[in-house]
């Protein structure tokens, strides 16, 4: 998990130094778009909720009191976010490209495929993908609030304290979240005929 | 068992946040409690699965100027411009002052001048003026002349030098061309003439064959023909035996009545 916390460089982008903000989108932006498109299953709006992140952290990092703190929340900022962009597009549904192609293509081409450069052996990277997309459809079936934990947690390697911080809540409810998150998910897994066992047979 | 405490427990110790105490306390309770024990294990086979799940490959696109960055900058800069043209000002004033700066405005002008102002010159005469300026003008097209012609030597010196440069290159190219040219167009008839023999022998050879096997069936139709000739001469002979045999015997016959 990356550990970015430079608070020579946050204090510098406190002051305004375009040149301390670049860096701190740079180190940042593979993060945070991780954390919205986990968040999404969907790239588009990863990418929207990433930009809106940075755009506010520009404007309000001034506002941060502890450097320290920048972690719990710029990640607090994302959720947010992420949060709102959830409530519009429950009021705008978002329909991609290949939804809108005519339903008999679908069986003699495949569908539009975005070029990731995942890795260079193809049968690792279709593998990643199969799972990545399971794990998305699991993933968009707990709560918000599971979700969010989960995310945060196993991907972002928050301490439950910076979770705590970042949700605005205490630290027994951040575990106890992650304690039925985990359950939930090993249940959605179990339905998917995806285990540990099924996983090490394919790698 | 199952209470808020131990669940949050629990995944203090999965994802290794807990104290050394803590920690011994719960694996105490763990090597106790079968059904925990089985409950972490699933937990953490889920979280091996969820594990295996790698990061998208992104990168920061370049970054963007906001609106209030560019507005900082510019009040940054009218600041500067402003400090700066106070101090060239300040410093005006302090050289004035050490160096007797007198402005004044007359009749014929506006003047500036340190420590004491300067006399005006008397007013030249006309024609002296004509005079300087036609000395100015002669000396200048002197001088514009010379430079000319220097530079008009440099110029044909360079192109000389240039257009010998380019002879000598297209001498060189040309001669290269021809070489191999030449060379080509022999190899060229080399290898054509060995071909040609090469065809050649190749079309007597096969010349020779064709006759060869021409003359060995000729032979074998010949063979064939006179065996058959043969044949039939024997035939032939046969039926004049049999033919003289019959008449003899009817003329015994008749001989016999």
């Amino acid at each position: 998990m990356y550990a970015v916390q430079n608070e020579d460089l946050i204090s510098q982008a406190q002051t305004g130094d375009t040149y301390a903000q670049s860096e701190l989108v740079r180190e940042w932006y593979p993060r945070i778009y991780n954390y919205a498109f986990k968040y999404f299953g969907d790239a588009d709006l990863a990418s929207e909720a990433t930009q809106q992140t940075f755009i506010a952290m520009h404007h309000k990092i001034g506002q941060l009191k502890e450097c320290d703190k920048f972690k719990p929340w710029i990640y607090t900022i994302v959720t947010n976010i992420c949060r709102q962009e959830s409530r519009k597009g429950k009021r705008h549904r978002w329909l991609s490209f290949d939804q809108l192609l005519p339903k008999q293509e679908e069986d003699s081409s495949p569908a539009w495929e975005v070029s990731k450069p995942r890795e260079s052996n193809p049968e690792q990277s279709y593998l990643q993908g199969e799972l990545g997309d399971i794990l998305t459809k699991c993933l968009q079936q707990l709560s918000k609030d599971q979700r969010e934990v989960l995310i945060m947690k196993e991907y972002e390697g928050l301490k439950f304290r910076e979770i705590a911080e970042a949700l605005n809540t205490s630290e027994n409810t951040v575990k106890s979240r992650l304690y039925y998150a985990f359950s939930h998910m090993r249940k959605l897994l179990a339905k998917e005929n995806i285990t540990e066992k099924s996983l090490r047979y394919e790698n | 068992m199952k209470t808020e405490d131990w669940k949050a427990k629990m995944m203090d110790y999965l994802y290794d946040e807990m104290s050394s105490i803590e920690k011994e306390a719960f694996e105490k309770e763990l090597a106790q409690n079968h059904e925990l024990k089985e409950e972490l294990k699933a937990f953490q086979s889920g979280k091996n699965v969820l594990g295996n799940w790698e990061d998208e490959k992104v990168s920061a696109p370049p970054f963007f100027n906001v609106q209030k960055s560019t507005e900082k900058q510019h009040g940054q800069t009218a600041l500067k411009w402003f400090l700066s043209i106070a101090a060239s000002l300040l410093l005006l004033m302090i050289a004035g002052k050490f160096t007797g700066l007198q402005i004044s405005k007359q009749t014929s002008g506006f003047q500036i001048a340190f420590t004491h102002e300067n006399q005006s010159n008397p007013q030249l005469d006309k024609t002296e003026i004509q005079q300087m300026v036609n000395v100015a003008l002669a000396n200048y097209e002197d001088k514009l002349d010379a430079e000319r012609k220097e530079d008009k030597q440099e110029l044909e010196k360079y192109l000389s030098l240039q257009s010998q440069q380019n002879k000598k290159l297209i001498n060189n190219y040309l001669t290269g061309l021809q070489e191999s040219n030449m060379q080509m167009m022999q190899t060229y008839w080399k290898e054509g003439t060995e071909q040609q023999q090469l065809y050649t022998q190749e079309l007597l050879t096969n010349f020779a064959d064709y006759i060869e096997e021409q003359r060995k069936e000729d032979m074998d139709y010949l063979f064939a023909k006179m065996e058959l000739m043969e044949s039939d001469k024997d035939l032939f002979k046969i039926e004049t035996g049999q033919m003289i045999n019959s008449l003899a015997s009817n003329q015994q016959e008749e001989q016999a009545y």
